[in-house]
């Protein structure tokens, strides 16, 4: 899903890098957006693992952050299908969850998550997780 | 072909993949988006009613994305704010330490308004200003002055790019907020960087901050009263406890008389003291005082009076008013210098000839009940210690009898109240003794404070209550 306004947003500065924001919660996808745009980061966003599968195919996704609980086809799922994947293995997934578990941050780092947060996150922590990994990650582009 | 355009540039288009798209035959303009337009290639009659009518739906959509894109915003600086709040409570949680409070407070309000050094200036009411910056800065003792005289006379947020006004001379942007306490006097803080102003959203951060700040510090200044208060106890209990060391535990005891004395302090020290030490073996000296004012200070000079009676035991003939004289010597300037005063009573017994000497220095109310009664005031015939300089006393002998009594209390007895007000008094004290009059020395002392605890009925008492009794037993051989 791609917010009507995407391709208006260029903006100069960008780092260059797209990323795909995935949570079924429309608001805290918005707000998730909201802070990767203010830093000049060109944003799709998803509703679920299914959606983002497919914006994966049809995109060069530099970063995936996604929610861990989602209907249809969950974070964990979308991560083992990232992971699977020849084409997109390399990609950065962050992983997002509401819960404070810490067995979830294991199970997801067993998954190969690249970073794991807990909601609500901040901007700084995001945008500091977010070019950490990009640092260490070529763009597709 | 139908698409967008921004100035000739087509943006997007249908079908698309036409970066060489051909110059529309219409366009109409899309209100309110920064010049983009509906174009149309290849129009047909009707078409500019059918762009127009798609133009005006794109400029509500574009309109409530922008809406959205605002709330969006908003949203994330709040969450930011709530999450930063957070996170300077969490790390501030165990620190009750002031300094360590401070030391935090400064650096999270550096991190947290991503500035060069936050810094947080303390001016208590009684106490020199405190100045803390994180990471470590140089400040203007003189700017952070001028800035809490600012907020003590008009607290509100400031901010700034004027390297005059700047906390730091190094730094040209700032931001400075009070904190408000309701115990620290005045406080507040700041944050400075260099080049980069601070924002509206970085005013109402800081104000957040400093409110929460506000809070810590009063916790760790409550925490520092708690526990000096605690350090203040503790000396006190073992204060009281030396001072319960110097009364005698041991009763000296002979065939013609038994002596008791106990103390109720009002608070955890008092001015009354009590003594007895046997004379050889055939007699024992006797002694009770009242120093006035209370708690430590009485406490300290009822100490020096103690001590001064137990040197005139050893350095004067066995005589009350001898003791009495030797005391007031060792005694009257310190008292006088410290505008204090003693009343004391002193008694010896000698077995042999069946006699108490006292000696009664402003002292009230002793009592004395030969046996069968009545009782008798026996009158101070000195000033307390430390109102002379000298003692001219002769003293004065009793005869003691079997069965005689002789209670020696303070005026915390007499001046107890009932709840009503009526106070105890030295009748009552004088029935209270008739009543037990008959009864050990022990059983009389622990009967009469009984007897005036029961009349204040649970009220506490606002003097110390000591009492002295030497009894005769009726069956002396």
């Amino acid at each position: 899903m791609t917010s009507p306004s995407d391709a208006l947003r260029g903006s100069p500065g960008s780092p260059g890098a797209l990323i795909l924001v995935v949570d079924d919660d429309p608001v805290t996808r918005r707000v998730l957006s909201s802070m990767l745009e203010r830093a000049h980061y060109d944003v799709m966003a998803s509703a679920d693992g299914r959606e983002a599968w497919t914006e994966l195919a049809a995109a060069r996704i530099d970063l995936v952050i996604t929610d861990r609980e989602m209907p249809a086809m969950d974070g964990m799922e979308l991560l083992r299908a990232v992971r699977q994947s020849p084409r997109h293995g390399g990609v950065p997934v962050v992983m997002l969850t509401g819960t404070t578990l810490e067995s979830a941050g294991d199970e997801a780092d067993a998954e190969g998550a690249s970073a794991f947060l807990t909601k609500p996150v901040s901007s700084r922590e995001l945008l500091e997780t977010v070019e950490r990994l990009l640092r260490n990650t070529p763009h597709q582009t | 072909m139908f698409g967008l355009l921004q100035g000739s540039r087509w943006v997007v288009s249908w079908p698309p993949g036409r970066p060489s798209a051909p110059t529309p035959d219409l366009t109409v303009g899309i209100d309110d988006s920064q010049q983009l337009e509906l174009g149309l290639v290849g129009a047909k009659p009707g078409a500019r009613l059918r762009l127009e009518a798609d133009a005006a739906t794109l400029a509500v959509l574009l309109r409530s994305e922008r809406d959205g894109d605002l709330l969006a915003a908003e949203l994330v600086d709040r969450q930011d704010e709530i999450l930063a709040l957070y996170d300077l409570a969490r790390s501030s949680r165990n620190k009750l330490d002031l300094t360590l409070t401070l030391q935090t407070v400064a650096a999270e309000m550096g991190r947290l308004l991503k500035a060069d050094f936050g810094f947080i200036a303390l001016l208590p009411d009684t106490a020199q200003a405190q100045v803390i910056a994180a990471p470590d800065t140089p400040l203007e003792p003189g700017r952070v002055g001028g800035w809490l005289d600012k907020m003590r006379r008009l607290p509100k947020v400031y901010v700034g790019q004027d390297a005059e006004a700047s906390p730091s001379a190094r730094h040209d942007c700032w931001v400075v907020a009070p904190v408000r306490t309701r115990n620290a006097g005045v406080a507040v803080l700041g944050a400075a960087r260099s080049g980069r102003p601070f924002s509206t959203p970085d005013m109402k951060l800081s104000q957040a901050i400093a409110e929460q700040a506000g809070a810590l510090i009063e916790n760790a200044f409550a925490h520092r009263d708690k526990l000096a208060d605690a350090a203040r106890n503790a000396e006190m209990q073992l204060a009281a406890q030396v001072q319960h060391d110097l009364l005698p535990r041991v009763w000296p005891a002979l065939p013609g008389i038994q002596v008791h004395a106990a103390a109720r302090p009002a608070s955890a020290v008092g001015g009354d003291f009590y003594d007895v030490l046997p004379l050889g073996t055939h007699g024992l000296f006797a002694c009770l005082g009242d120093v006035s004012g209370k708690g430590v200070p009485a406490a300290i000079v009822m100490a020096m009076a103690h001590a001064a009676f137990r040197c005139a035991l050893r350095t004067s003939p066995p005589e009350p008013q001898w003791l009495l004289r030797s005391a007031v010597g060792s005694l009257y300037d310190d008292f006088v210098a410290l505008e204090m005063f003693a009343t004391a009573f002193l008694v010896l017994y000698d077995e042999r000839t069946r006699t108490l000497r006292y000696v009664n220095a402003g002292h009230a109310p002793a009592i004395y009940r030969p046996h069968g009664g009545p009782s008798l005031l026996l009158d101070a015939d000195e000033p307390p210690v430390g109102m002379l300089a000298s003692s001219n006393s002769p003293g004065h002998v009793l005869r003691w009898r079997p069965g005689d009594l002789l209670v020696v209390a303070t005026d915390g007895f007499t001046d107890s109240t009932a709840p009503d007000g009526t106070y105890y008094g030295v009748d009552r004290l004088a029935d209270a003794i008739a009543r037990v009059a008959q009864r050990e020395a022990q059983v009389i002392v622990n009967a009469l404070l009984e007897d005036v605890g029961t009349f204040r009925q649970g009220r506490p008492a606002t003097d110390d209550q000591t009492v002295l009794v030497l009894k005769s037993p009726v069956d002396v051989p």
